[in-house]
C-alpha cells in the first residue's frame, strides 16, 4: 500500500466514523455509536423514531462499509506486518553479510600488503633486481587499488538503512490504520526486528568524477 | 602530522586510513561518530577527515563544536560523504568544513585535497 493510499484510507475512515457517530447521536438512547450496550439499547426501529429515513439509510450504508473494512483487519494487521518484518530482517542480513565479507576482503588485502612489505625488507637486506622491485611496486599498487571499490559497502548499507526506515514508517502507518478499527491493536507486541542502527543519507548514491568536479566548482565559487 | 578519521562505517575508516598511510600520513586516530571524535580531539590533532551522516553526532555538528573550541578554530576539516546536493555543500561550508569529497573517492582526489589543505594546517589561514 502506498503512503498516499494509506493516508487516504485513514482519513476516509475517520470521516466515516465521524458521520456515523453524528447519526448515532441522533438516535434516542444511543450516545455512542461505537459503544453499544445490548442490555439498554433500544431496538433499531424504536431508536429510529424521529430520524429522517435518508439519514437512517446513510447510517446503514456506512455501517456496512465499516463492517467490510473491519473484515480485512486481520489481513492488515498480520500479513503485511509479517512480510515487512521479514523484509526488514532480510535487509539487515544483507547488510551484515556484506559488511562481514568486506571486512574479510580488507583483512586479506592488509595481509597481502604486509607480505609485500616483508619482501621489501628481504630485498633490502639480501639484494634484489630492478625487475623484482618493479613487480613488488606493481603488486602493492594493485592491492591498494582493489581496496577502493569496497567503498560500495558503505553506500549500499546507507541505501539499505533508508529502505529499512521506509518499511518501519509503513508499519507504523498500517498500525495507525488498523487501530481505527480495533484500538487493542496498539497493545500488540511489536513484530519488527531491531532497526539497522545506521545513520544514512536518504539520497546516498555512488558519485562520479563529474559529480566531484561539480562540487569542486562550487567550492571554488563560494 | 596527526589525522583524526571519523566515519561510522568501519570499512570506510579502514580505507581512509590505508589511503592516508599510502601518501605518508601514518599517524592516525579513529572515531565512529562525532561524539567519540570530540572526546578524542585535542591540540595534537592537525587534520580532520570526517563523514557527514553518523549516529549520536553528525559531521557538521562535530565541525561546529570543534570550531567553537580555541584549539579547533584553525584545524583543516575535510568532509568525505555521499551528500552531493548544493545545499548540503553550502551547509557543510557554513559549519566550518574546509573541503569536500564525494564517496566513493579516488586516492588521487584524496591526495589532491589533502595537499591543497596542508598549508592551512601549517599557517592556520582558513578560508572564512
Amino acid at each position: 500500500m502506498t503512503l498516499l493510499a494509506s493516508e487516504l484510507l485513514f482519513e476516509s475512515e475517520a470521516a466515516l466514523r465521524m458521520v456515523d457517530s453524528a447519526i448515532g447521536e441522533l438516535q434516542p438512547g444511543v450516545s455512542d455509536a461505537g459503544a453499544h450496550d445490548e442490555s439498554t439499547e433500544e431496538s433499531p426501529i424504536a431508536a429510529s423514531a424521529g430520524v429522517p429515513s435518508g439519514l437512517l439509510r446513510a447510517h446503514g450504508e456506512i455501517e456496512g462499509m465499516l463492517e467490510q473494512v473491519r473484515a480485512s483487519r486481520d489481513v492488515l494487521t498480520h500479513a503485511p506486518a509479517t512480510r515487512m518484518s521479514l523484509l526488514q530482517s532480510k535487509l539487515l542480513e544483507v547488510s551484515t553479510v556484506s559488511e562481514d565479507a568486506t571486512t574479510d576482503i580488507l583483512d586479506a588485502l592488509d595481509q597481502a600488503l604486509a607480505i609485500v612489505d616483508q619482501l621489501d625488507v628481504l630485498a633490502a637486506s639480501e639484494g634484489s633486481s630492478t625487475r623484482a622491485d618493479d613487480l613488488r611496486k606493481t603488486l602493492r599498487d594493485e592491492l591498494f587499488r582493489m581496496m577502493q571499490p569496497l567503498q560500495f559497502q558503505d553506500i549500499t548499507t546507507q541505501q539499505l538503512a533508508y529502505a529499512s526506515s521506509v518499511i518501519m514508517q509503513m508499519e507504523d502507518r498500517l498500525t495507525n490504520l488498523v487501530s481505527l478499527f480495533d484500538p487493542t491493536v496498539r497493545s500488540l507486541p511489536a513484530v519488527s526486528p531491531p532497526s539497522m542502527g545506521r545513520a544514512f543519507d536518504p539520497n546516498a548514491a555512488s558519485s562520479t568524477a563529474a559529480d566531484q568536479a561539480r562540487v569542486d566548482e562550487q567550492l571554488r565559487t563560494r | 602530522m596527526k589525522f583524526l578519521v571519523i566515519d561510522d562505517s568501519i570499512t570506510m575508516r579502514r580505507i581512509l586510513v590505508n589511503s592516508l598511510q599510502r601518501i605518508g600520513h601514518t599517524d592516525t586516530v579513529e572515531a565512529a561518530d562525532g561524539q567519540e571524535a570530540l572526546a578524542l580531539f585535542d591540540s595534537s590533532i592537525q587534520f580532520i577527515v570526517t563523514d557527514w551522516n553518523m549516529p549520536n553526532m553528525t559531521g557538521t555538528e562535530f565541525t561546529r563544536a570543534v570550531r567553537l573550541r580555541p584549539d579547533g578554530k584553525e584545524v583543516p576539516i575535510l568532509m568525505v560523504t555521499t551528500r552531493s546536493v548544493r545545499e548540503d555543500i553550502l551547509a557543510a561550508l557554513k559549519a566550518g568544513v574546509d573541503n569536500y569529497i564525494l564517496k566513493p573517492f579516488t586516492p588521487t582526489t584524496l591526495k589532491e585535497k589533502i595537499e591543497q589543505m596542508l598549508p592551512l594546517a601549517v599557517s592556520g589561514d582558513r578560508a572564512p
